[in-house]
């Protein structure tokens, strides 16, 4: 299983070019463990990459690759074992690299620029002497001289008014704000490579479209690319090559265009099915069948008037400053039974508030909500706790709403609560709802901390439908998790709505997401509705200017052409391990 | 975190796979413990026997005066000498075990009792409670616990009891704060939402998911304050305001051995060794027991 492709075998790859390649890695081996116990990542990949290249290596969480990037610059830290065929940077070996070595070259010659901005920079410090430090560090110029080029490179990157943002520290940048201020210090020397590790990926759409842009600039200056990312749509806006990674393996490593539009391996085409959008609408995005006789939609008698109607919701909370800032304002929507309402917009833009009002978990200040044509924000919590059953909630991150002591056992017997006396009764629930969202008996027992991500979510949305809510609201329920498993649980909460016929508030910033679930949309802004309305209207069609730039920072993937109506009976092979649907499960 | 090998999971957040290679014959909760660990275990086994059955330890009385061997250093006899009344020191320090130990238990318990009871009020109530508590938690701050031992003593006169309420209250402000932080972040918690989405009674929620979360971390605390306690009570009673003579208390054997301390040092330095040593080891369990409980959950 260990045949990595080399770049001259996949087809209509230019051959490996010695002279010119800045870059080039031979079957890469990267290990960790202790002496005996070395438990191997990456097992032997391979590519190359030339100047005024990217290449971008794709894989989801355990793939290993940020581990083959974190290679090329020495940081795997002191428990990895590397080998190699090759890794060769220009005319240096990478292979007989010292600690010392390594600091000269990182930053120099190869700029890593890391995934959370706001971890990953000084909390302490001013951005402008973080950048500022990466060119001290290589003795660059004087004071003076190194003072001006920190405010050349922030211009670059395009931070607004440089000379006031660089003496600013990270907590008062805004997160694109701050992604560029890393990307300055990774390029301030001028490195010939660039390495991105999911240099987007907290980022909100239109920040995304940026900082992508500063990394085109990048190349087009000549400098060459790597770029580590889960999302198929943003390496296609930047990549010459793609090379597809999974349990450590480059399963497919093709020229970009070639790969986006005949995926040769299964798990290519899979990762490609399973990106939500606008086109996905109506179709299953994973290859797991749908399951029968999910549980019965419940008999509903008022099936045309709005099940969740919220009418001029205000609410404003205090800031540290004793300032009011109105984070809902005037916001207005209908929910119709069995239908899915998308939120969509950036952080900050109060969907998050509104869910929270919708749940009767915070107050309003201003406005009314009614929950089955009944009253529901304007009664005191002790009437509210009865009809709590009606609506119930999905968060981003399961496993901080789960209590962290219960096993799935106890968070589900919870639920379920009084409704149901006999625990016998309520155990034949709880079988019925494992059932019902794909999960075993035998995760029972676990803690959340066991099960993993895609599980955790399913058990709290078996959670949610315990009670038997008519509205789930869905706060972000699919961001934290991995693209297939994202397409496994959008499958699973469309099954469920039209089997229960249940209606979603469904929150997400992702608007490929929410085309693909919505039936209608709610565009929010600075916590005022900007659009609403049909799907296809709002976001095929939108009129408010706001909503215009968010589709248009939208990374838009070409797709393969569909072969056939489930195209999953297996296309010819491509070079590379054996790829099962069991390997993701 | 841990260094079982077992947990070692690959990168990414995949779930270590809930059965693990193990070795035959040896418990899982055995191999991890490391040898400093396992001292600590017997130094504190050691004096808790000394707590319960002193007699099982030595066969000397702790208050058996014998004027003929006053001040004896440590020898094959006496293996950590005699006092200035000729008792022996060995036995007086396996009987001290039981007020001291006492002193530490009590005061911790006094003092954690207090503090979940404020803490708690203060992170569950409204701005007004909590201001007025978070306010009042800050004036006991400011009291040193020496000065508060003074001032309990000279009410109540020296005794265990007075040691343990003067040592109890002094360390209450300290643990109350820690309460407080704990209960507010779980107060805060996604899954206190998630129960209040759900519809549970608040009562409820307190009980199920506040209390017990909050708690936790205080599991470690109380073995880490049990140790301290210890020292602290020494300290008062090394300063004459603690369990008065002929008490072996440890505090009170430092205490009177202070006035020979230039003819006999091992009336110093064996109590001394046995406060420090009984203290280390409750803190080491304490911090062993801190990474067991917080490695579990991440397992």
């Amino acid at each position: 299983m260990t045949t990595a492709p080399t770049p001259t075998k996949a087809g209509g790859l230019r051959p490996a070019d010695p002279d010119n390649d800045l870059l080039r890695v031979e079957n890469l081996r990267v290990g960790f463990g202790e002496k005996r116990d070395v438990t191997e990542i990456v097992h032997g990949v391979s590519f190359s990459l030339a100047p005024g290249e990217c290449l971008a290596i794709v894989g989801e969480s355990g793939s290993g690759k940020s581990v083959t990037a974190r290679t090329l610059v020495g940081l795997t830290g002191g428990k990895s074992h590397v080998t190699a065929d090759r890794l060769q940077f220009g005319d240096r070996d990478l292979r007989a690299f010292k600690d010392r070595d390594w600091r000269g070259l990182r930053g120099k010659d190869i700029g890593f620029i890391l995934q959370d901005a706001l971890v990953s920079l000084d909390q302490l410090r001013p951005v402008g002497k973080e950048i500022d430090e990466a060119l001290r560090l290589h003795d660059w110029g004087s004071k003076a001289e190194r003072h001006d080029r920190v405010l050349e490179l922030m211009e670059l990157v395009g931070i607004p008014e440089p000379a006031v943002r660089a003496k600013q520290r990270p907590d008062e940048l805004s997160g694109g704000l701050r992604q560029r201020a890393l990307i300055a210090a990774a390029i301030a020397m001028d490195p010939q490579l660039i390495i991105a590790d999911e240099p987007t990926t907290a980022l909100d759409m239109t920040v995304q479209a940026q900082v992508l842009e500063q990394l085109q600039e990048a190349k087009k200056r000549g400098k060459a690319l790597i770029l580590i990312s889960h999302d198929l749509a943003v390496v296609s806006q930047l990549a010459d090559t793609v090379a597809v990674m999974f349990n450590g393996d480059i399963l497919e490593y093709a020229p970009a265009a070639q790969l986006f539009s005949h995926p040769e391996h299964p798990y290519t085409r899979r990762l490609i099915e399973a990106i939500p959008s606008a086109d996905s609408r109506g179709r299953r995005l994973s290859p797991v069948d749908r399951r029968h006789s999910l549980g019965e939609a419940r008999a509903d008698e008022t099936a045309d008037a709005p099940v969740l109607k919220a009418e001029r919701l205000f609410k404003s909370f205090r800031g540290p400053d004793g300032v009011d800032r109105t984070v809902v304002n005037d916001v207005s929507f209908e929910l119709r039974q069995g239908e899915t309402l998308g939120v969509v917009g950036e952080s900050g833009s109060g969907k998050t508030t509104t869910a929270r009002l919708a749940l009767a978990l915070l107050e309003v200040d201003g406005g009314g909500i009614t929950l089955a044509g009944e009253e529901w924000s304007g009664l005191p919590e002790r009437e509210r706790r009865k009809r709590r059953a009606d609506i119930s909630v999905i968060y981003q991150d399961p496993l901080s709403s789960f209590d962290p002591r219960w096993t799935v056992e106890q968070i589900m017997l919870d639920a379920l609560g009084e409704g149901y006396d006999k625990k016998i009764d309520r155990r034949a629930r709880i079988a019925e709802l494992l059932e019902m969202v794909g999960l075993e008996k035998e995760h029972l027992g676990r803690r959340p901390l066991q099960l993993s991500g895609g599980q955790r979510q399913r058990v709290a949305i078996a959670r949610a439908l315990g009670p038997q809510p008519r509205v789930i609201v869905c706060d972000e329920p699919v961001s934290a998790l991995d693209v297939s498993i994202q397409a496994q649980v959008l499958d699973l909460l469309v099954d469920l709505q039209e089997e229960l016929n249940v209606s979603y508030l469904f929150i997400s910033h992702d608007l490929g997401v929410i085309h693909h679930i919505s039936d209608r949309v709610l565009v929010m802004s600075d916590g005022k509705v900007v659009e609403f309305g049909d799907a296809d209207d709002v976001l095929l069609r939108p009129h408010h200017p706001y909503t215009r730039k968010l589709v248009a920072s939208l990374p838009v993937l070409e797709r393969p052409e569909p072969t056939g109506p489930r195209p999953f009976g297996r296309p010819p092979r491509a070079a590379g391990p054996e790829y099962t649907e069991e390997m993701a499960a | 975190m841990s260094a079982t090998p077992h947990t070692v999971g690959a990168p990414g957040g995949a779930p270590a796979p809930a059965s693990a290679p193990r070795r035959v014959g040896v418990p899982d909760w055995v191999r991890g413990v490391r040898p400093g660990v396992a001292l600590a275990g017997l130094v504190v086994a050691f004096f808790v026997v000394a707590m319960i059955v002193p007699s099982l330890l030595t066969n000397q009385d702790p208050y058996a005066v014998n004027l003929e061997q006053t001040l004896q250093s440590p020898s094959w006899a006496h293996i950590m000498g005699t006092d200035q009344s000729g008792r022996d020191l060995y036995a007086r320090i396996i009987y001290g075990a039981r007020e001291s130990l006492l002193i530490g238990l009590g005061a911790t318990a006094l003092g954690m009792g207090v503090a979940i009871l404020l803490g708690t009020l203060a992170g569950l109530g409204n701005k007004w409670v909590d201001g007025i508590i978070s306010r009042g938690v800050e004036v006991m701050f400011a009291f040193p616990i020496l000065l508060l031992a003074l001032l309990f003593v000279a009410v109540f006169g020296p005794s265990v009891t007075t040691e343990i309420v003067a040592v109890g209250l002094g360390t209450a402000p300290g643990y109350a704060r820690m309460v407080r932080g704990q209960v507010l972040s779980v107060r805060d918690s996604g899954y206190v939402e998630a129960a209040r989405a759900l519809g549970h009674p608040y009562g409820q929620i307190v009980r199920r998911h506040i209390f017990p979360n909050a708690m936790r971390p205080l599991v470690v605390v109380m073995t880490l304050g049990v140790g301290q306690s210890i020292v602290w009570a020494s300290g008062i009673a090394f300063l004459g305001l603690g369990v008065p003579p002929p008490s072996p208390e440890w505090g009170a054997l430092l205490n009177a051995g202070r006035n020979y301390v230039t003819q006999a040092w091992w009336l110093e330095v064996m109590p001394g060794v046995a406060i420090v040593l009984f203290s280390l080891s409750l803190t080491t369990l304490g911090r062993h027991l801190q990474q067991r409980l917080e490695g579990g959950v991440n397992r």
